[in-house]
């Protein structure tokens, strides 16, 4: 056998496919010849490193991005004859009750619309066409969001949700002027049903509050939960899409325990304030909402008063594998003691935070201290990321009162260190987004890591699904969310433009 | 495994009736696979991602039109693999981009840094990131059946039918990427070791 004939050969021998002759033949070569050993080491070596090569596991988000693609592709065909089934549906049952409960209807109607001032359907549903029912029987149309919002209540009308507890506290201001119908349609979920849902929840606190007798009849709680049946599919499973547990709200189920801070306060800031976020909470799924709700009760302050602010001092990309060390920089309005807890989320450590017992459901403490007024603490962070992909960490700030402010910290965890990557647009096909979820993504495709408060995190935002530089997305970002990122390094960390943060915009 | 092939099966006549309960659990059992196959066609994160999104949207769009002649996971990898490809010739003008020439601009690559060693062996790490630079500068057939052969790890039969090729050729084809990839291979170890400086990778091609 020749040189030659063995090197062409050598792939084949490599992976076993040679005849027991020729491969003896190889093997007696090998033994004598120096060159064509070296030959193999390479073959073998490179064949090996083909065969391992370890490729990474894709983001938990990617999941859920598909499903939404798939859901978003298949919302067009049902739609039209289900929507309208769901209005002749929603007609009937109008003039059902008008039949059944026709005094209690008008008393209810009017006491609750007027004081409620919630908005009317179609502001809040600016993507679907309104109903013909509504259309057709305006007389009727005053009625209709009531009487479906009580009929969609929940059985139970003791709810524990922290949010009823302040919704209470306030609720004797209720003649305040409309404020969902001032939200804005960039921070809304462009589907009807997760927004009947969070109508139907935000007024189930609502009525605990005006709870009058014949409000909770039964006749009117479960009459008008029919339409809800009628199976408008397209709707139900973007819900279900959206409904899909998402691994950083996994990571802060555990806090139940801060007692209730917001609940508690003596000070909402603003009505506005209370009721905006608490519509962010609710856009969630229902299991989510308890913890959601009580983040985003606690930045209802923060927003309000915005006592504290993050940013990030010192940073260094995060290899997988490998400890960085991060810096907060902590900065309080007034001189104050505060405890700083961390909640590594999925394969990431944080190897300074510890774990207080009894068990803490803040998290792990990483730093407990006095603040000077205005001066910035720094706070060493030292992370390790065990996989590669997006990562994020909640730190929430907890004062002497108890009361909690939460933040994410999201950052690419990576192989190798890479340059950023702004210069190519990021192609978008969901239109509307979760901010954290949109930020996970960003933080993967331009290696640049974000630090924003929860409050910011929860929200909505609507993109164009188009390819877009990413310049173009923080700016985004920033109009619709009322802030604004301040970079250092590859680090950005959102400073709101408080208190507007959370008031809602006008378009 | 006969009733994981009889589920698998179950899920996708559902999923042909519009049972799209059905469809997302077929998303959920091969998203995993797929993502990385066209990790490995493309070479980064970002795209990958796309095209895995891409893939069931089209799967989704055309289960109806799928007859069951082949088994439901290599009809998806045959959409993935057109998908990638696709996307391959769209983004031929950008570079790979883990080894795109703006990231060897890195000041603090420690390599640069310190003496090679030349009987040094190269770290896991940087044999992955040769493996990366090896596949990037091959054609767009070789790379792809050596990522269905040997990353992917399918039977010929497997990869003939993912394909639409004769088992011959898959072999024959296989015989000559591998071959290929060796020779690229050991172009870029002895760059490699040789240099003060990386290699380029993207001067591959």
């Amino acid at each position: 056998m020749t040189c030659r004939e063995v090197t062409e050969l050598m792939v084949q021998f490599w992976s076993g496919e040679l005849d027991e002759e020729t491969e003896r033949a190889m093997e007696a070569h090998l033994q004598s010849c120096l060159s064509c050993r070296e030959e193999w080491a390479i073959t073998n070596a490179a064949m090996l490193a083909l065969k391992n090569a370890p490729t990474p596991e894709p983001t938990p988000e990617l999941l859920n991005r598909i499903k939404l693609a798939v859901i978003a592709k298949q919302v067009p065909k049902p739609a039209p004859v289900w929507r309208w089934a769901f209005a002749f549906g929603a007609t009937a049952v109008v003039f059902l009750l008008l039949f059944t409960s026709a005094h209690i209807f008008r008393k209810r109607s009017i006491s609750t619309f007027a004081e409620l001032n919630l908005p009317s359907q179609p502001a809040l549903r600016p993507n679907q066409p309104s109903p013909p029912a509504i259309s057709m029987a305006p007389a009727i149309k005053v009625p209709t969001s009531p009487r479906e919002r009580l009929a969609k209540k929940p059985p139970s009308t003791t709810t524990q949700r922290l949010e009823t507890l302040t919704t209470k506290e306030s609720g004797k201001r209720r003649s305040a002027p409309p404020i969902l119908t001032e939200e804005p349609p960039a921070l809304e979920i462009p589907h009807g049903e997760s927004l009947d849902e969070r109508k139907s929840k935000d007024t189930s606190s609502d009525i605990d509050i005006f709870a009058q007798p014949e409000l909770l009849s039964p006749k009117i709680a479960e009459l008008p939960s029919e339409p809800r049946k009628v199976p408008f599919r397209a709707e139900l499973e973007l819900k279900e899409g959206l409904k899909i547990p998402m691994p950083e709200t996994e990571m802060t189920q555990t806090p139940k325990s801060p007692p209730s801070p917001t609940a508690t306060t003596p000070m909402m800031a603003r009505q506005k304030e209370a009721e905006r976020s608490q519509g962010l909470g609710l856009v969630q799924d229902a299991t989510q909402m308890p913890l959601i709700t009580q983040h985003g009760g606690g930045l209802q302050q923060t927003i309000a008063a915005m006592p504290f602010q993050i940013r990030w001092v010192r940073f260094e990309p995060i290899l997988v594998g490998r400890v960085s060390l991060w810096q907060l920089g902590l900065t309080s309005e007034s001189q104050q003691i505060v405890r700083v807890w961390i909640q590594p989320g999925e394969k990431v450590e944080v190897l300074n935070a510890q774990q207080q017992l009894p068990f803490e459901a803040k998290g792990l403490l990483i730093w407990q201290d006095k603040l000077i007024a205005a001066k910035e603490a720094l706070i060493p962070v030292l992370i390790r990321a065990n996989e590669v992909g997006s990562r994020k960490l909640l730190v929430i700030v907890e004062t002497a009162g108890g009361k909690t402010f939460p933040w994410w910290l999201i950052f690419p965890a990576v192989l190798r260190e890479d340059a950023l990557k702004f210069r190519r647009p990021i192609t978008f096909q969901i239109e509307h987004w979760k901010v954290l979820n949109l930020l996970s993504h960003l933080a993967w495709e331009s290696k640049i890591s974000f630090l924003l408060p929860d409050s910011v995190a929860q929200s909505f935002v609507n993109v164009p699904a188009k390819a877009i530089p990413f310049q173009e997305i923080l700016e985004l970002l920033e109009r619709q969310m009322r802030g604004r990122f301040v970079r250092f390094g590859n680090t950005l960390s959102w400073f709101s433009d408080a208190p507007s943060a959370v008031t809602p915009m006008k378009q | 495994m006969g009733s994981e092939k009889q589920l698998e099966e179950a899920l996708v006549q559902k999923a042909k009736r519009g049972d799209s309960q059905a469809f997302e659990l077929l998303i959920e059992r091969h998203y995993q696979r797929i993502y990385k196959l066209a990790f490995q066609m493309l070479g980064n994160g970002e795209d990958a991602a796309d095209a895995t999104q891409e893939t069931f949207v089209k799967a989704y769009q055309q289960i109806r039109s799928f007859r069951g002649a082949s088994s439901f996971a290599t009809w998806l990898y045959r959409i993935a693999i057109n998908t990638c490809r696709d996307m391959m010739r769209r983004n031929r003008a950008i570079p790979f981009s883990q080894i795109s020439p703006e990231d060897e601009q890195n000041d603090f690559e420690p390599s640069t840094l310190i003496e090679p060693n030349p009987n040094e062996i190269l770290a896991e790490r940087e044999k992955a990131e040769l493996v990366w630079m090896a596949l990037n500068s091959l054609p767009e057939d070789t790379r792809q059946i050596l990522v269905l052969c040997d990353m992917q790890g399918f039977s010929y039969a497997e990869v003939a039918e993912i394909l639409n090729l004769a088992e011959g050729t898959v072999k024959s084809r296989l015989h000559r990427a591998r071959n290929a990839f060796k020779e690229v291979w050991k172009r870029l170890t002895k760059e490699q070791i040789q240099p003060l400086k990386r290699p380029k990778g993207g001067d591959a091609k």
